[in-house]
């Protein structure tokens, strides 16, 4: 099949300023959304570009340590992310959560050995992306379970503390907000498992048609994607919930008030 | 067998008890009252260690408690709060909750025991196949006592237990609850109900607890 059409920078760039039309029903609805807009596709901009020129020196070079330091970075930025957005402390929580995110995504690029032999998978042109594929549903999911468990066990203390004082061990206390928290994070999952390819095309397979390969081959990459971000998702979800929940509590089963922000 | 030795208990920087000494015995049943934000509630869960303890001391039976022997501690305690917990499931499986928790496992009482219980509490045996969520929240608060009941633990730590129940149900609760001469009561509430009742009364005001 041919290489992808290539497009040309200028051309872009005119197709870039077609955001002056979101920009004008912003004006005419009074929406004060135009300075937003312009940071938010600024920083889409450059991030794009400066990962596209890591990426390029990372794939010219696809040496299988710096694939793996990469993806450790991706990890990394994720959990700043989910910490942040999930109003708690990284200082505390990151010892945990780091190697829950580590663990996971181990076993999940273990478990593509199953598809691809050694010696595809290691490649950067697979590894990166579809390890940046993962991370990016670890990051939406667990920031929803995170969220959920930690403000729901501040909201409803008394109910904790009903269990506790009903004879339970901690971990039977706080098992109801861990089984909300993980049902909430799991739930958008399933349904995106049971739409995908009626509403819209998956980006990855949309890619791959792009770029060149047959729907035959995108479908069975899309499947699997679809099953290895599942599996990152629900390990990623238990054990950050798990171990974080280990060091959230005090002797005394109390939660620790300074591992919120 | 409970002793406080000059509690303190501080939220914020705000002393909420303040150097409180206080004590009961076995099968003693104590009512404090006082006004609403006095402390009550922290006072109760202070008992439980659920709040830091600033400074002083709680000992039980002669020991003093700390982070070694608090979870052999809090057996002897069942505590019920204002408002019953939410719950999904089966009234039939709120009661039986607690049984399946490791520690009371092989406390699980028998059918007839149940529904004995409930009836004293003028529930019909069908209450069981309810859904806990339809429930109105005087029977859930019903339900969580009877809970309590059946976990046998040595003593009854009260919040404010009767404030959702109408007359006749808080009677039943209260005679239910004071009933046994060997259990081991302590109550918060301004229910005037409770006043009446042959109990040993306190006041809490202003971070500091007063024998009537």
């Amino acid at each position: 099949m041919n290489e992808t059409f290539n497009i040309a920078i200028p051309n872009l760039i005119i197709f870039v300023t077609l955001l002056i039309i979101p920009i004008l029903i912003f004006r005419w609805l009074k929406l004060p959304l135009v300075k937003k807009l312009l940071i938010a596709a600024g920083r889409m901009i450059l991030q794009l570009s400066l990962v596209a020129l890591y990426l390029e020196y990372i794939f010219k070079l696809d040496y299988l340590l710096v694939n793996f330091a990469w993806i450790i970075v991706m990890i990394l930025a994720a959990n700043i992310t989910i910490l942040s957005q999930s109003g708690l402390r990284f200082s505390k929580l990151f010892w945990v959560t780091f190697p829950s995110y580590i663990i996971t995504t181990a076993t999940v690029i273990a478990a593509f050995l199953i598809v691809f032999p050694a010696n595809v998978i290691s490649h950067s042109r697979y590894l990166i992306p579809l390890g940046g594929m993962l991370l990016g549903n670890l990051l939406r999911s667990n920031i929803v379970g995170m969220e959920r468990f930690y403000s729901s066990l501040r909201e409803r203390r008394s109910e904790y503390v009903q269990y506790l004082s009903l004879g339970a061990t901690r971990t039977e206390a706080v098992m109801p907000f861990l089984r909300q928290a993980y049902k909430a994070s799991i739930a958008p999952q399933i349904g995106g498992l049971a739409t995908i390819g009626l509403v819209s095309l998956p980006g990855m397979m949309t890619g791959q048609i792009l770029g060149g390969s047959s729907p035959a081959v995108a479908i069975k990459y899309q499947i699997m994607i679809m099953i290895a971000i599942f599996l990152t998702v629900n390990l990623s979800v238990l054990l950050s919930l798990l171990l974080s929940s280990a060091h959230a509590f005090d002797n005394f089963d109390r939660l620790k008030e300074d591992i919120y922000k | 067998m409970l002793e406080l030795k000059k509690l303190t208990v501080k939220k914020d920087a705000k002393t909420i008890l303040n150097k409180i000494d206080f004590s009961c015995n076995e099968g003693e049943k104590v009512l404090i009252y006082g006004p609403s934000g006095s402390g009550k509630s922290t006072f109760l869960h202070s008992l439980l260690f659920f709040e830091p303890i600033y400074s002083g001391s709680i000992q039980f039976n002669g020991k003093k408690i700390g982070e070694h022997n608090i979870k052999d501690y809090r057996k002897n305690f069942v505590f019920i709060g204002q408002k019953a917990p939410n719950f999904q499931g089966k009234a039939e499986d709120f009661i039986c909750l607690p049984f399946t928790f490791k520690n009371n496992k092989f406390s699980k009482p028998e059918q007839v025991v149940v529904e004995k219980i409930l009836h004293e509490f003028n529930f019909s045996d069908n209450v069981l196949e309810n859904n806990y969520e339809n429930l109105s929240g005087g029977e859930q608060q019903r339900l969580c006592i009877i809970q309590a009941l059946l976990l046998n633990k040595k003593i009854f730590l009260l919040d404010e237990i009767t404030s959702n129940l109408d007359a006749e149900n808080t009677h039943i609760v209260i005679d239910k609850i004071l009933q046994d001469p060997k259990r081991t009561v302590i109550s918060v509430s301004h229910d005037a109900h409770w006043r009446n009742k042959d109990m040993k009364q306190y006041i809490l005001a202003a971070g500091e607890l007063k024998n009537e």
